[in-house]
């Protein structure tokens, strides 16, 4: 098959013959109110992924590596109204559900590690009943992710078994070239709707990587290397076996009980319903929730099963990488590194579960021992 | 690196916890994404060795861990204080929220005017622009020392001035635009008061549902009520650290809302937060001689 590629200067004309095809396209771009955060000391989101137009076109900005900010918001809003109230004259009450409307959308240049956590949650969102919204904008929606040329400590998608140019939740894989290009990998089925838009490779240009390219998982391009941070294999066996060990309180000591962590991360899905607004008229929406909020588990009696941080710290750790796996078969984690990133204290998870890793291993030789 | 104050500082902290003056050295450690510094807790001075003095532009204030029920076991407490920390510490001494006999600190004192808060620097690059406390020290000696005098002000917070005085320029309309599209990106997930020495109320506004006094939705309305309720329980209390904004995953400018509090409360009642245990914060007082009728 003719490989397919795109040439970066032509981006602009690949984004309109998408928007013309009917595709909402929604890209990372360079922030417009960049100035404004130039008190910040640490303008950490200058580029957000944003539903582009012709104007903005010129503003996408494909360099930014690790992604700053993810997509999940884009399949599963952070706050999202989804039955409306209204009390009607007299006794009755009207109640009616609000379907989700997602237009049919194209997110281009998502990252492999926030676009690998899309195929897990649907893993959970099909499970005991179908999520409507969730599945709607999955169906809605394709999503182009580029391969990643740069990565920084906080990176691990390799020890959580991703890569960095993985196809895993792509529908396409841009994987950028020497010569200033990218390949284009189209994925499945969904993929193929998105050959329209890409030209043949001319000959020539083509050759050298066709070797190169060994498969799915092939190198060929400019492809960052993610050297691999832990073995994960013990780390399951040895949450599960170890559930009141000191190191849950050592490594919760610093953290904050913010939700930084869980709201960048692309696999954390917790959601609260609200009831919004007046007796006469009130909307339930459906907002992003946090394990880490102290008043997450608290029960109506006041009663709250995790009152303390480190309960709340080891729930998110062992939720990961214990409880998903056991239900679910995989880790609720894609190693992005975001929530490393963005903690104000400086709690690291790519530490905590690499000290895990060396205690599962232990563990590991005594019982095969 | 010569005989640098971070060595100082794991000395000053080495010998207290070996004489059992106090139980927790609450410090910085280098971060593990080479970024961030950690919160560090050192209870040995076998373990001393991961104290650093941190840049105040990737680090979080430390006297937001002194009301943490997790550490109340743990006392006398020693934290690693600059200028901003020892403030946030006062403020919660003046508001009862700390007991001083359970609370040491070693005081970091800035050698330089500016001491650089550039986020590249690694963790220690600004070790030498501090001078380290030659003992752990209780608030009472800190307070009365001529450090404290010379350097009680100092801020590493970013400079805020320039937005603010933007900010004045503009009409009513055009700041409800500007607030608007910055609250826009806040996502809600409350590291601005998890960091914050002085938002320690165990149940916050926030999650207060009987009523509900602001939308827990990330939509314009609840992100407004947010986040001028939090300035506003701040106003005449923030002690100017800047962690709050250092915390905010979405870079929102919040130093802007404390800087024009700052001057608001500086103008209107000649006070600046943190600099005394007795005095009493203005959102806090009340006199019978006070100029306003509503409030006689």
């Amino acid at each position: 098959m003719t490989p397919l590629t795109l040439k970066i200067d032509r981006l602009g004309d690949l984004l309109a013959k998408m928007a013309a095809a009917g595709f909402r396209i929604v890209a990372p771009v360079a922030s417009a109110e960049s100035d404004t955060s130039a008190t910040a000391p640490r303008p950490r989101q200058a580029v957000r992924f944003a539903v582009v137009g012709p104007q903005d076109y010129a503003r996408v900005d494909l360099t930014a590596t690790p992604a700053a900010e993810g997509i999940k918001r884009f399949f599963l809003p952070q706050s999202e109204a989804v039955v409306r109230m209204r009390q009607n004259e007299g006794q009755s009450a009207q109640v009616s559900d609000i379907s989700p409307d997602a237009p049919p959308t194209i997110i281009f240049g998502a990252r492999p590690c926030d676009a690998a956590a899309l195929p897990v949650l649907d893993r959970v969102f099909s499970w005991d009943s179908d999520d409507r919204s969730w599945s709607h904008r999955r169906q809605q929606t394709l999503v182009i992710t580029i391969a990643c040329q740069s990565s920084d400590a906080a990176c691990f998608c390799t020890s959580i078994g991703g890569a960095p140019d993985s196809t895993a939740g792509s529908d396409a894989l841009l994987v950028p070239q020497d010569d200033g290009t990218m390949q284009v990998r189209l994925v499945g089925e969904r993929g193929e709707k998105l050959r329209q838009f890409f030209d043949a490779d001319d000959a020539g240009s083509a050759a050298p990587r066709e070797d190169a390219t060994t498969g799915d998982s092939g190198k060929a391009g400019q492809v960052t290397v993610v050297p691999p941070r832990f073995d994960i294999s013990g780390v399951r066996s040895w949450i599960e076996n170890n559930f009141d060990d000191k190191l849950w309180d050592q490594a919760a000591l610093a953290c904050l009980g913010c939700g930084a962590c869980t709201y960048g991360c692309p696999t954390c899905h917790c959601f609260d319903l609200v009831d919004e607004g007046t007796e006469q008229s009130s909307l339930r929406r459906r907002n992003w929730d946090s394990c880490q909020f102290r008043n997450f588990t608290e029960h109506a009696s006041g009663h709250n099963p995790r009152p303390w941080q480190t309960q709340r710290y080891r729930q998110r750790i062992a939720h990961k990488f214990a409880y998903f796996p056991e239900r679910f078969g995989t880790t609720l984690c894609t190693g992005c590194g975001r929530c490393v990133r963005v903690c104000p204290a400086g709690v690291s998870l790519l530490e905590i579960v690499g000290r895990i890793a060396a205690k599962g291993k232990i563990e590991e030789g005594r019982a095969d021992g | 690196m010569n005989h640098s104050s971070a060595e100082q500082l794991q000395q000053v902290a080495a010998s207290a916890l070996a004489v059992g003056s106090v139980k927790l050295v609450i410090g910085h450690a280098a971060g593990a994404a080479g970024d961030r510094a950690a919160a560090c807790f050192v209870d040995s001075d076998d373990n001393v060795g991961r104290l650093t003095i941190a840049s105040p532009g990737v680090a979080t204030n430390l006297a937001v861990y002194a009301t943490r029920p997790e550490i109340s076991h743990l006392s006398p407490i020693a934290v690693v204080a600059d200028p901003p920390t020892l403030r946030a510490l006062v403020g919660l001494l003046q508001e009862g929220q700390v007991e001083a006999d359970r609370l040491r600190v070693i005081a970091l004192w800035p050698q330089t005017a500016e001491v650089s808060q550039s986020p590249s620097d690694s963790a220690d690059d600004d070790a030498g622009a501090w001078k380290v406390s030659g003992s752990v020290q209780t608030m009472e000696q800190v307070l009365a020392s001529h450090e404290w005098v010379a350097h009680g002000q100092w801020t590493a917070a970013a400079q805020a001035d320039d937005l603010v005085e933007r900010l004045l320029k503009m009409s009513d309309a055009e700041r409800w635009q500007f607030w608007s599209a910055e609250f826009a990106r806040c996502s809600r997930c409350y590291a601005c008061r998890a960091s914050c020495p002085l938002c320690y109320c165990r149940r916050c506004v926030a999650e207060k549902n009987q009523p509900q006094w602001i939308d827990t939705s990330a939509t314009p309305r609840g992100n407004f009520a947010w986040n001028v309720i939090r300035a506003f329980h701040l106003a005449g209390r923030c002690i100017d650290c800047g962690a709050c904004e250092r915390a905010c995953p979405q870079g929102l400018p919040l130093g802007a809302l404390n800087e024009f509090l700052r001057r608001t409360v500086a103008e209107k009642f000649d006070y600046r937060a943190g600099l005394e245990v007795d005095s009493t914060p203005p959102l806090a007082d009340f006199r019978t001689d006070d100029p306003e009728e509503f409030i006689r």
